[in-house]
């Protein structure tokens, strides 16, 4: 690839008067590395679909003028040139078993079996994935299906990359693995990466791309501009009268007799608590939060729930408990944003007006599937605190979210902690974590162990 | 599940079984038809415990079905019996070999040797691969129901955010195979051919199709 022209282009959604549109030509060199930076919502990952060339055949809508590679329309070229990495990645796999995973695209592209195998074998030892070639993809965790697919996509040797918040599954080490890889990358090929860690964008980013609220493609010389926001006010919320209080003695757990995926965890965790729990993909964590809600049973060992000092019934923890899911789409009933508010309020207003900050922007008239990943969490997260339980679980919250809303779901969790109520939380952000919690915890290895 | 024959032996010997037992009109070929095909599906792995799972599927079907006929039917007993007992082993041979088959294995057979085209076998294969996405999503669902109070006769709205899942599973599925660059020229990397120890197998079990096959004749003479 010699020359990348972004725009002159205008993208009109289907079935809305919304547009993407980029007024002049934003030329991008060979092995450039550009950072598309905006508010979720904005239409970042429907820039990289228009990149990729999807748009509009395989979405709908109009769009006028394009993106052109070599004075090519990007969906002429062959398809082994951009790769492609969607936000999330489970909707990108095709079999069930990983090794035949890694080396769909390459067989695609129609590439020689020496050749595939000699590309499958260079991938899988620069991503450390020999140990999951055996398992199905239906058990992989979200970051290892990201790793997975990275590799498989750049076992082609792709000129252009696409990256559509490849960190958001990762914890914090593998997040920067992740960047060095990037750093390495770069000088291979031409990557678009949305991200909203604005310190990496600045390492390793020579151009970025503000995309506007109001759809605008704009080339700004600098990531912070998500934090240009009016600052955060959060108003307090009236404080509960419920005490809770777990403890989980010697907690053991697995799936198969055979391997332990939990051993001997202790846990104790009060009302007016905020505990975050981080550690490697695919260490349990998920699965904790289920033992916890009582949705599992323990192996070994015990999880009590106390009100007031007195044993709860597993059964009715539910009535106190609010669980928002790593996949937000499991959330969601009805036709339309606004059904989905009024199922859980039962008709009633917010008791706390502090949610309608999560909710401002959302267009409430259409369906909660058609918002944005940053936009369904935002959805599920308040779907969450209308029901205003006293215990909160938040499989990671920050997932998809900007500076803006990463802050505003800091404020909302302090805010909650205030008012007694005790949260839990899986993710992966240590920065969100050290700002709400009161205690962390790391799993690795099956054993959980306090950090800070 | 153990599944140690290949999928395209197994789905073979389905769809003969399914057909001498469809077209049959003698009692004992049925029998002796059926019973041979779960055998061959027992040396495959299909373990008591699924065959136990069908007859309890089966069983409250048939006997409604029975009760049916025995109230408003004017068919004579005897027909009535051999229908119900055709219909009993269509059930078991669809349920057992439902078990056993590995379609996504089938279907990368077919689409390696050509037999079909990848345009339409990959999407079959991300419809197949999107039933254990689904039984994931109906617990998820149930789960968030019961965190949200909802309650149990709302719950039939389970039906509604599945559709909506498998829509979408199957719009980003399409998508997906858009953007890897699957095309009518693809190359198949792994062999998905038949052992020789498959094959003979299906040799055996066709050799004893044709003996039942020669009986059901002779029966009908």
């Amino acid at each position: 690839m010699n020359k990348f022209a972004l725009g002159p282009f205008c993208f009109t959604y289907p079935h809305s008067d919304r547009t993407l549109s980029c007024e002049q030509t934003i030329a991008i060199k060979e092995k450039e590395f550009v950072a598309i930076v905006g508010e979720s919502g904005s239409g970042k990952s429907t820039l990289l679909a228009l990149i990729k060339g999807l748009i509009p055949q395989h979405t709908g809508g109009r769009l006028a003028g394009g993106v052109y590679c070599d004075d090519k329309k990007v969906t002429e070229l062959p398809a082994t040139t951009i790769a492609y990495l969607f936000q999330n990645p489970f909707a990108q796999l095709i079999h069930r078993q990983i090794k035949e995973e890694m080396v769909f695209s390459m067989e695609n592209a129609l590439l020689s079996e020496t050749e595939m195998t000699a590309r499958l074998d260079e991938v899988t030892s620069a991503f450390g994935i020999q140990p999951l070639l055996t398992r199905d993809t239906n058990t992989l965790s979200t970051g290892e299906c990201q790793r997975v697919l990275l590799a498989s996509l750049l076992a082609l040797k792709p000129s252009i990359l696409l990256l559509d918040e490849p960190t958001a599954f990762l914890d914090e080490r593998a997040r920067e693995a992740f960047y060095d890889l990037l750093a390495t990358l770069k000088e291979q090929m031409t990557i678009f990466m949305v991200d909203h860690h604005v310190d990496a964008l600045h390492r390793l980013a020579d151009r970025i791309l503000h995309v506007t609220m109001s759809g605008e493609v704009l080339e700004v010389g600098n990531a912070q501009v998500m934090l240009e926001k009016a600052s955060l006010s959060v108003e307090p919320m009236a404080a509960g009268v419920d005490r809770f209080q777990l403890v989980v003695e010697q907690l053991n757990f697995s799936y198969k007799k055979s391997q332990t995926l939990l051993s001997n965890i202790n846990l104790n965790a009060n009302s007016q608590e905020v505990i975050s729990i981080m550690g490697c993909n695919g260490q349990g964590k998920s699965t904790l939060f289920k033992l916890l809600a009582g949705l599992l049973k323990p192996g070994e060992g015990s999880v009590r729930w106390y009100q007031h000092d007195a044993l709860l019934p597993i059964k009715n923890l539910a009535k106190h408990l609010g669980f928002v899911f790593q996949n937000p789409e499991s959330d969601f009933y009805t036709q339309d944003v606004a059904a989905e508010l009024q199922l859980v309020t039962r008709g009633q207003s917010a008791s706390w007006s502090a949610i309608e900050h999560l909710l401002a922007g959302l267009d409430t008239s259409i369906s909660p599937f058609l918002l944005s990943e940053g936009q369904k969490r935002r959805l599920s997260i308040a779907l969450q605190l209308l029901q205003n339980k006293s215990i909160i679980f938040y499989d990671e919250p920050t997932f998809g979210q900007d500076s803006y809303h990463q802050q505003l779901i800091t404020q909302l969790l302090l805010t909650l902690r205030a008012a007694h109520k005790l949260q839990l939380i899986i993710t992966h952000d240590g920065a969100f974590a050290r700002a709400v919690s009161d205690k962390i915890f790391v799993l690795c290895d099956g054993r959980l162990e306090q950090v800070a | 599940m153990h599944k140690a024959f290949h999928p395209v032996i197994l789905f073979s010997i389905t769809v003969l079984a399914f057909f001498f037992i469809w077209f049959s009109n003698q009692p004992i070929p049925v029998v002796l038809m059926a019973s041979g095909t779960l055998f061959f599906y027992m040396l495959a792995g299909l373990t008591w415990r699924t065959i136990g799972m069908a007859l309890l599927i089966m069983i409250p079907l048939i006997s409604l079905l029975l009760l049916t006929n025995l109230l408003f039917g004017d068919e004579p007993l005897s027909e009535l019996f051999f229908t119900l007992q055709r219909l009993f082993w269509l059930f078991m041979v669809s349920i057992c070999s439902a078990h056993l088959v590995d379609y996504e294995k089938l279907l990368l057979y077919c689409m390696s040797r050509k037999w079909l085209s990848v345009m339409v076998g990959y999407p079959m294969l991300i419809a197949i691969n999107s039933i254990s996405f689904l039984k994931e999503e109906v617990q998820r669902i149930k789960i968030s129901f019961r965190f949200k109070g909802i309650p149990a006769y709302k719950q039939l709205f389970v039906l509604f955010p599945l559709l909506v899942f498998a829509v979408r599973h199957s719009q980003r599925g399409a998508v997906a195979l858009v953007t890897r660059g699957l095309n009518q020229e693809k190359s198949f990397y792994f062999s998905y051919g038949i052992s020789t120890r498959d094959k003979y197998l299906f040799f055996g079990f066709c050799t004893y199709y044709a003996l039942v096959l020669s009986m059901s004749y002779a029966y009908s003479m």
